[in-house]
């Protein structure tokens, strides 16, 4: 692979502010962010890739290709959670199985939004439409959990106490979170107001983007390095297993988006999608509907492991994988 | 002044539904919800500013009559045993404006 790749994607700023961000908690320094703005960060970058994907896709109309491309997202999507389950049980127990394969199943849109300006910076172009992907992939994992929760963990505690699983909750979540609803929110209003509507609000969305990306990514760098010390209980073959399944589910997408003719940008950014871990929806949904399951194995596992590999070497591997492949 | 029942409980946030489903089961017509607390206990050092509230805890008291908690104390126990946390119980006093003459 080539060095300039990497230096590429590591040297940009938001990805140096993650570093940085990690960098503060090894060196123990009283550097945070104040509670409330992660969350607006967060809010933010929902909305302004909603909004720009939304007006994208106002330009091009919706085709068969967009069509291709959308179900290719939906398929690795309910693929990635059924095949990590089914490695991991091998190894763990049924309920941690079911909630890392869920977890795995599902996207980070923060990798998604690093892997966009990946592909700024070095001028390849993707549909608008990948934002809609992304939002399509966030849920099918967590029914795919809910599914094998229902199939393969019977549980003694929960008869019991007399619980039943509350379905319409846990379906709420899995489809009315307050990402996949801001998203979905922001990219219909991106389509109804097209040109006119992303001009206006391009001051605020478009502008300033890189800079909230950064802020954003600092604090996760917090937030990371301080969940790296729960990876102490987790062991060896879940470390591995975080960076190594993003690299095969990557590839696979790689090559299904090479089969189905997909565009460099597009099927890179739906590689990325497919090695990208949840750490706020799945795991919300996880512990509601499997509370068995260990939150400090699944969360640092995305946070602390999947996260950081994805955003450092990930991005330019799986280009390299892409580059290989398209020539 | 009238003798009551102070329930106080510390549990993840994604559980809070679920408890004020029992709150309002056993007609528990009042609470107090302080979201984004920060403290040490058997899962070490728990932070307010997570990325997201999976993992962030919530404190949850509420004031009532001896005789609703008697009723509640086997949801409440089961809620534990399912899905982890802590409740303090006290016996307090509840003041309830100026004494009539």
């Amino acid at each position: 692979m080539d060095i300039d790749l990497i230096l590429q994607n590591m040297l940009n700023p938001p990805v140096l502010f993650f570093f940085l961000g990690m960098l503060a908690v090894f060196f123990k320094s009283e550097l945070s962010i104040p509670q409330p703005l992660p969350k607006l960060f967060s809010l933010y970058l929902l909305i302004a890739i909603g909004l720009h994907g939304g007006y994208e896709l106002s330009k091009s109309g919706f085709d068969w290709y967009i069509f291709k491309a959308l179900m290719l997202a939906v398929f690795m999507s309910i693929l990635v959670p059924i095949y990590s389950f089914f490695i991991l049980k091998r190894k763990i127990d049924t309920y941690n199985a079911i909630a890392i394969a869920a977890t795995f199943g599902s996207i980070s849109a923060v990798t998604f939004i690093t892997g966009m300006t990946y592909l700024q910076t070095i001028g390849v172009e993707y549909g608008g439409f990948m934002v809609a992907a992304m939002t399509l992939m966030e849920s099918p994992a967590i029914v795919i959990g809910l599914v094998f929760a229902a199939l393969f963990a019977t549980d003694a505690k929960n008869a019991e106490n007399g619980e039943k699983t509350d379905w319409k909750e846990i379906l709420r979540e899995a489809f009315l979170n307050p990402s996949v609803f801001l998203l979905v929110g922001a990219l219909i209003i991106g389509i109804l107001t097209g040109q006119k509507g992303w001009t206006s609000m391009e001051p605020l969305f478009g502008a300033l983007f890189k800079g909230f990306l950064a802020f954003f990514l600092l604090d996760m760098g917090l937030v990371a390095a301080r969940k790296i010390h729960e990876l102490k209980k987790v062991g060896f073959f879940l470390i591995a297993f975080a960076i190594i399944m993003p690299v095969v589910n990557a590839s696979v997408a790689a090559g299904l988006g090479f089969f189905f003719e997909l565009s460099k940008g597009d099927a890179f950014l739906l590689a990325l999608l497919s090695a990208s871990a949840s750490y706020i929806a799945v795991p919300a949904a996880m512990r509601l509907s499997v509370p068995q399951a260990n939150p400090g194995i699944y969360l640092p596992l995305s946070l602390a492991v999947t996260f950081p590999f994805n955003i450092s070497l990930g991005i330019p591997l799986y280009y390299f994988i892409i580059n290989s492949l398209w020539g | 002044m009238k003798n009551m029942k102070k329930v106080e409980l510390i549990i993840e946030s994604v559980y809070l539904n679920r408890l004020l489903k029992i709150f309002k089961k056993h007609e528990i017509s009042g609470y107090t919800v302080i979201k984004d607390i920060e403290g040490y206990g058997g899962h070490g050092f728990k932070t307010a500013d997570d990325v997201s509230d999976i993992c962030s805890n919530i404190y949850v008291f509420s004031v009532c009559e001896a005789n609703k908690y008697t009723d509640m104390d086997k949801d409440i126990r089961n809620f534990l045993d399912m899905y982890g946390g802590k409740c303090i119980l006290s016996d307090v006093m509840l003041l309830l404006g100026k004494p009539k003459k």
